[in-house]
């Protein structure tokens, strides 16, 4: 028996050992072929996209400690993108395999993510009014009573709702807008809002939320989405403050209910002086100046609308999340000018539009992290859903 | 998405899958193993026929489990003296139940001790008191607020306690690196070592997600079953998945072994199983399953005359009202006690890797509630997650 359970053991370990060097490679091997397809379609299409060699070997060499593969694609696209020469520009494989691991406490975020209780674990009226939450298979009340479920919000005076998974939903898929329609509700894709919908297509861990409407400054650049400022905080290593390292502004495409670029939205960087960038891009590396059909000019350079106290909102909600270094908030602002939190992301944090239109990731903290990481390195996990 | 980003994508969930389906095949391997020796010693001329064995296995046979022990029910009927075919196997629990009633992927910030205050609203007040605690690598006093010098903080504890327990609060289990500390001539240092509490040592050795907390004092009901440890019960809820209210499924007194700190399995200690009626049952169990009508190691305690557990009944209710917090598990282990003052004191929750051994003293695991529970589990996907370290 004790034989049996040592050669078992040692198979085993084997194979964790096997999984988890597969898992880092592919890992990198993703990035690194994601990377490669947005910096051909950009080659094709932008104008100057020659880099300096000494800046490709400046990031590899600043990179290097941290990780052996820095690919060369991610320098590329972003210094031609952006037009800043920078070496501090994170290469994605190295964030998503080191740099968030290490940062996050991926096992206990996800907690963190669940949108149906969002507005339990934080105090403040930043939160869309959420009519259902289904928690793992039990319908809750706002009070967290188990209820039965029933479809009538707001006392009728609701005229749309959202309907959305709360948990492990990435890029806008699987979200619905209802409309009302006499007593029945009905979203474009043709759906009836009922209690055994909902349970189909997700299981369990959805919500129906209100639906916001938008305040005009944002509708402007589509205004069939709910157009969200991604607000990326991060708590600093060496003094646990609190810091806004980067905005930006999404925009949905035409007819789109989400803004997600995934799904074909467009991204606008915001800079330090609070000021929309003169260009924003999507998924597939296509820049433009203009959005809304032509009717906004980017290059005006428009002031986002209450910036700052979105800001401030999205600091005071980063204290309680201290699993999580770095945040990803997603904001809107309604019509009455309240400031709504749709979601915080803690996992996967998409990083890429941040870096093409804003510049590096993390800025003058790109030094205090790389160092953490080079010092925490040992404490790498690696986990398998 | 490329061809080249698919093949990637495929490789690596095909590299998932495999080390998934080799995890389970050596856990269903060890569960059949183990009962296999545990029913080799006491078998003792006991038959079952083959039938009743099929009916077991056909019970069971729905889940991912490569392997059903059979062995797992013949020592489960012979010491329950109950022939049920709804003992639940250890292995067929972890593949194919606990990951579809709980929320694994949530379910893991429920269990981090560090944040049980902000999660437990007005039942805080069963906490243990938290002196200082590391989150993530950041520290706070026990009333949340951050501590800038926590070295200073350590310091401070000298004049008012006497005793302390540092324990980590994230991805523990079976009692492992908990340590108390006691004062020693101006210092805390481990029990018959010179190890001294300082932050070097915490951060050598948790580095991150660590507690210290005030050690709690039991109630000398609890302390005639061992001194030297907080003897708790492992009270289990579940949330039916028919109507979805909450029931107590069972309830065990842990008891450490003589001179330890802790009451865990896995650090020597032992479990009693609580019968409905708030006694102890009428035997425990030994390592070797040899049955005892005495606590062990008190062989003046005899089970049958200890009569109703003291608030019992308190202990039940207050969980059913605890369970509540924790949306995301349909069950739950709460380890909770009473302290020398007469209150109820909650000491930790537990959503995975819960443990169903209890089920050997008393009975199946989900007595009642079994085909429900099968029938929703072959009904709903689960949500996995493997650690690799």
């Amino acid at each position: 028996m004790k034989t049996v359970k040592k050669i078992a053991g040692f198979f085993y370990r084997v194979t964790k050992k096997a999984a988890k060097i597969q898992s880092w490679y592919l890992h990198h091997f993703a990035c690194y072929l994601n990377g490669r397809r947005v910096w051909k379609r950009i080659k094709k299409k932008q104008k100057q996209t020659n880099v300096e060699a000494g800046l490709i070997s400046a990031n590899k060499a600043y990179w290097k400690p941290l990780c052996s593969m820095v690919p060369q694609v991610f320098i590329k696209e972003f210094t031609a993108l952006t037009g800043i020469k920078s070496e501090l520009f994170v290469p994605e494989n190295i964030y998503f395999t080191t740099i968030e691991p290490l940062l996050n406490n991926a096992s206990i975020s996800s907690a963190y993510e669940d949108k149906a209780i969002i507005d339990w674990m934080h105090s403040g009226n930043y939160f869309p009014k959420i009519f259902i939450r289904n928690i793992h298979g039990t319908y809750y009340s706002e009070k967290g009573e188990v209820i039965q479920p029933v479809l009538d919000f707001g006392n009728g005076t609701i005229e749309k709702v959202v309907v959305k998974p709360s948990v492990g939903s990435q890029g806008g898929k699987n979200i619905y807008l209802f409309e009302k329609n006499g007593s029945q509700w009905i979203c474009e894709e043709g759906h009836v809002l009922s209690i055994e919908f909902m349970e189909s297509r997700f299981g369990m861990n959805f919500i129906v939320q209100e639906y916001i409407h938008q305040h005009p400054f944002f509708s402007q650049f589509n205004p069939s989405s709910v157009n969200t400022l991604r607000v990326m905080t991060y708590r600093s290593v060496k003094d646990e403050q609190i810091h806004v390292i980067q905005v930006v502004l999404r925009v949905g495409k035409d007819g789109s209910v989400v803004d997600n670029q995934s799904s074909g939205g467009y991204v606008c960087g915001i800079g330090a002086d609070g000021c929309i960038r003169n260009y924003a891009i999507n998924k597939k590396g296509d820049v433009v100046n203009k959005l809304a059909k032509g009717c906004v000019n980017l290059l005006d350079r428009m002031p986002v609308h209450m910036l700052d106290d979105v800001k401030q909102v999205a600091e005071h909600i980063a204290q309680r999340h201290v699993h999580s270094r770095l945040l990803g908030f997603d904001f809107c602002v309604d019509k009455d000018e309240q400031i709504k939190l749709i979601e915080v992301n803690n996992m996967d944090l998409a990083i890429d539009f941040i870096q093409q239109v804003n510049g590096p990731l993390f800025g003058e903290f790109t030094q205090e992290i790389r160092d953490y990481c080079l010092q925490h390195k040992h404490r790498l996990k690696h986990r398998i859903i | 998405m490329g061809a080249g980003i698919k093949l990637v994508h495929n490789g690596f969930r095909a590299s998932r899958v495999l080390t998934r389906k080799l995890f389970y095949l050596q856990y269903d391997y060890f569960a059949k193993k183990e009962y296999d020796a545990i029913w080799n010693d006491i078998a003792d001329g006991q038959r079952f026929s083959s039938e009743e064995v099929k009916r077991y296995k056909n019970r069971w046979k729905w889940s991912h489990a490569n392997i059903i022990p059979t062995n797992l029910y013949k020592v489960c009927a012979t010491i329950s003296g109950k022939r049920s075919a709804d003992f639940l196997p250890d292995n067929v629990y972890n593949h194919s139940i606990e990951p579809v009633i709980n929320n694994k992927q949530v379910s893991h910030a429920y269990a981090d001790k560090a944040l049980y205050d902000r999660l437990l609203g007005s039942h805080k007040k069963l906490l243990p008191v938290t002196l200082l605690k590391n989150v993530n690598g950041i520290f706070f006093d026990g009333l949340g607020n951050q501590v800038a010098d926590p070295e200073k903080q350590i310091q401070s504890f000298i004049t008012n306690e006497e005793k302390l327990l540092v324990k980590p609060s994230i991805d523990s289990w079976g009692g492992r690196d908990v340590y108390v500390f006691y004062k020693n001539n101006g210092r805390f240092t481990l029990k018959n070592k010179d190890t001294e509490l300082t932050l070097k040592w915490l951060l050598r050795k948790f580095e991150k997600d660590f507690v210290i907390q005030q050690v709690l004092k039991q109630h000398p009901f609890y302390r005639q079953f061992n001194e030297s440890s907080f003897n708790t019960f492992r009270v289990f809820t579940y949330r039916s998945v028919a109507d979805n209210k909450l029931h107590l499924l069972h309830v065990a007194l842990r008891i450490g072994k003589p001179d330890s700190e802790v009451d865990n399995i896995k650090m020597g200690g032992t479990a009693i199983v609580v019968k409905p009626s708030g006694e102890l049952n009428d035997f425990a169990l030994l390592k070797t399953m040899r049955k005892i009508e005495h606590v062990p190691n008190k062989p003046e305690l005899k089970l049958k005359e200890l009569g109703k557990l003291h608030k019992i009944d308190e202990i039940k209710a207050t969980a059913l009202e605890l369970a509540e917090y924790v949306p995301h598990s349909r069950l739950i282990g709460f380890d909770m006690s009473i302290d020398e003052d007469d209150n109820i004191r909650l000491v930790e929750i537990n959503t995975s890797n819960i443990g169903i051994g209890a089920q050997i003293m008393i009975g199946p695991f989900f007595g009642e509630f079994t085909q429900e529970v099968i029938d929703y589990c072959k009904k709903m996907k689960k949500v996995d997650i493997l650690k690799i370290y």
